[in-house]
């Protein structure tokens, strides 16, 4: 881990004619720079959200110191917490107006998964000139947290690092922003792939964007080798003093799994040199990472994206509702749908209605039964998990109708124990309630019976209703022959 | 055979469907003992209406009371018929639409966010249909209507049990 990341060192000579040499080095205080995450897909919709209002503030920044600091405020909060994962997208909206970073931000997959973290770093940035230095080097391996987290990482297979690259001499401190006219703040973040099994120890990429304002930016972008070290370069010529630089890194893990991805850091970083601009000035233009959940052809600015999540959303709760409606399968489109749905409420409530109406005219007589019905119904809740059990009653799935049985239709008396029961059938059955019965009814299994509880259509219990003549059963008591039961059903 | 029983009742809309029904059959009897109040036209018709009324209210209050405050259309719900059973106006309990001040300004918001929104008239209607669904997101209405529909459902089958263990 430590050779993968001691290598972060990206050279580039600016196309623009520059012919800036920029050297990158990495200090990274990585207590203070290493958010890290893996977010299931799932969660990136959630953190794009959260992340949109960065992203605007993002775009915003440039051209406002004040929005700048506001960010990087913000982007160490969300760094500092375990939470802080901004997705890629919400960076496209801003990097689109680089207008070096589109081509890049398109040649990360499609499907690559929704894992990046924002990480603010404090660290160093060494000047742009100097050559690879020693003490650049040395906090990694000096820093005992690294090859913990390194340890971690690793096992996560996961690597994840951002490093914060600048060209200048400064030495910047996240907190610390002085706004400036304009700043430019640029995020950037890499991914490779490791398709390349073979390389198990991938190098890092490491981005740099120093900007300046009325700049021009070239975007330049650079096709990742395989060994993984890419390097992109503007240049940005800045006649400000305001440089902001954003670095991101990224490494991946030797596992094969190339959804893991990192995630990478901004920075930004003002710096005030007069003199130095016509020299010093080294870009590399922003590597975006952007990781685009958005399929093709989608839009990707950041209320696009939460309007599809929204729509998804409540998609999903149509669906459940087509599920509890009868008869919504087969409709397509959700005004028809909804018109489904909505006929089916006011035909419960006519029910409701109706129902009360027809209990309101009820046989006054039944008054005393009801009261009945009621004890034996707290009896019942009260006690028996198996009214089945406790009652002579008597259970006729339909399956058990043999070709001999007889269906009789009887007005069936519901005690409260078979209310509930029967009030597991679908409401669209026939209120006429069929019992099949059969003599052999003792010959079935018991986990036939089993089987078919959940379908039982009733449960008749006897000698309830006092006016009622008691619905009888006459049981074969041998029962040797099923099929040529005798039934006698009276209601 | 227990196991199935067992899975059955740590099925919520289980123990749902036998809190509504307790709770009704109980409101049910209190009903069929109390005696209308005189009327002016005393006929056996405006009785029977008048008890009809009851019962349906007793049947959306028990149903609002067991499912508990938990849902926003069962909240809704109790506080329409509170209100309603307050005046009196059993006649009309749906018609209770004594605009209060806040519900005015949910209204006015929910008009400016949604109306435009609702590119058919189908969740306006949603809403009238749901208790509580005037001031109601999309997605949250959605989702109570799925709640109150699988109520409503346990409600009819329940009564419809009822209606038929007596024969009439």
């Amino acid at each position: 881990m430590e050779g993968n990341i001691g290598i972060p060192v990206a050279m580039e000579v600016d196309p623009s004619g520059q012919g800036s040499l920029s050297s990158c080095f990495f200090d990274p205080r990585w207590d203070n720079s290493i958010s890290m995450e893996q977010i299931d897909p799932f969660d990136s919709t959630r953190s794009s959200i959260v992340s949109s209002p960065v992203a605007s503030s993002l775009g915003a920044g440039e051209g406002d110191g004040g929005m700048i600091k506001e960010l990087i405020g913000r982007l160490g909060v969300i760094s500092s917490g375990s939470s802080g994962h901004v997705s890629p997208q919400p960076f496209l909206g801003h990097m689109s107006t680089n207008n070096s970073t589109n081509g890049s931000s398109f040649t990360t997959p499609l499907n690559s998964p929704p894992k990046l973290s924002l990480s603010t770093m404090g660290h160093r940035i060494r000047g742009s000139f100097p050559p690879l230095s020693e003490d650049c080097l040395v906090p990694f391996a000096t820093d005992p947290g690294f090859a913990e987290r390194a340890a971690r990482f690793s096992s996560l297979g996961s690597r994840d690092f951002a490093v914060g690259l600048d060209g200048k001499n400064a030495r910047v401190s996240s907190s610390i922003v002085e706004g400036g006219d304009s700043w430019e703040g640029s995020s950037l973040s890499e991914q490779v792939h490791g398709g390349e099994t073979g390389n198990v120890k991938k190098t890092q990429h490491v981005d740099v964007s120093a900007k300046k304002r009325k700049l021009v930016q070239r975007g330049k972008l650079d096709a990742v080798t395989p060994k993984g070290s890419e390097v992109s370069g503007g240049n940005n010529h800045t006649s400000t003093k305001k440089i902001k630089s954003c670095q991101a890194a990224e490494k991946e893990g030797s596992g094969k799994e190339p959804d893991e991805r990192e995630a990478m850091a901004a920075r930004e970083e003002k710096m005030q040199k007069h003199g130095k601009d016509s020299h010093s000035k080294q870009q590399e233009p922003p590597k975006d990472y952007i990781h685009v959940r958005a399929r093709r052809g989608q839009a990707t600015d950041s209320h696009s994206l939460a309007e599809r999540v929204r729509r998804e959303k409540i998609s999903q709760r149509m669906k459940a509702l087509q599920d509890l409606v009868p008869g919504c399968n087969k409709i397509t489109g959700k005004a028809l749908m909804l018109d489904e749905i909505i006929n089916y409420v006011q035909s419960l409530q006519r029910q409701v209605e109706f129902l009360s109406m027809k209990l309101s005219t009820l046989n006054p007589r039944m008054d005393i039964n009801m009261e009945a019905f009621l004890r034996k119904d707290i009896f019942q809740s009260r006690e028996s998990i198996l009214p089945t059990d406790s009652s002579p009653a008597h259970v006729f799935p339909y399956g058990l109708l043999p070709s001999h049985g007889t269906i009789a239709a009887i007005s069936p008396v519901q005690l409260p124990e078979n209310l509930l029961d029967a009030a597991t059938t679908p409401i669209h059955r026939s209120p006429t309630i069929h019992f099949p019965h059969i003599e052999g009814f003792s010959t079935v299994p018991s986990q036939v019976l089993g089987v078919w509880e959940d379908d039982l259509q009733t449960v008749v219990q006897m000698g309830i209703a006092p006016n009622l003549q008691p619905i009888s059963f006459h049981l074969g008591a041998g029962s040797t022959e099923p099929n040529h039961g005798q039934m006698k059903v009276e209601s | 055979m227990t196991l199935a029983r067992d899975t059955a009742m740590k099925n919520p809309t289980n123990s749902l469907k036998r809190r509504f029904s307790l709770k009704f059959l109980k409101t049910l009897v209190r009903i069929r003992k109390s005696r209308p109040p005189p009327s002016p036209s005393a006929s056996s018709s405006w009785e029977i209406r008048w008890r009809a009324q009851k019962i349906k209210l007793a049947a959306y209050s028990s149903m609002a009371l067991s499912v508990g405050s938990k849902r926003t259309w069962s909240r809704a719900l109790t506080m329409k018929l509170r209100a309603t059973m307050g005046n009196r106006r059993w006649s009309s309990w749906k018609g209770s639409k004594k605009m209060t001040k806040r519900r005015i300004v949910a209204k006015k918001n929910m008009e400016k966010r949604h109306l435009e929104k609702d590119m058919n008239s189908g969740l306006q209607q949603l809403r009238q249909l749901v208790p509580g669904g005037e001031s109601m997101d999309p997605r949250s209405l959605l989702e109570e209507t799925a709640h109150f529909v699988r109520c409503l459902e346990t409600q009819v089958r329940v009564m419809r049990s009822i209606v038929e263990g007596f024969p009439c």
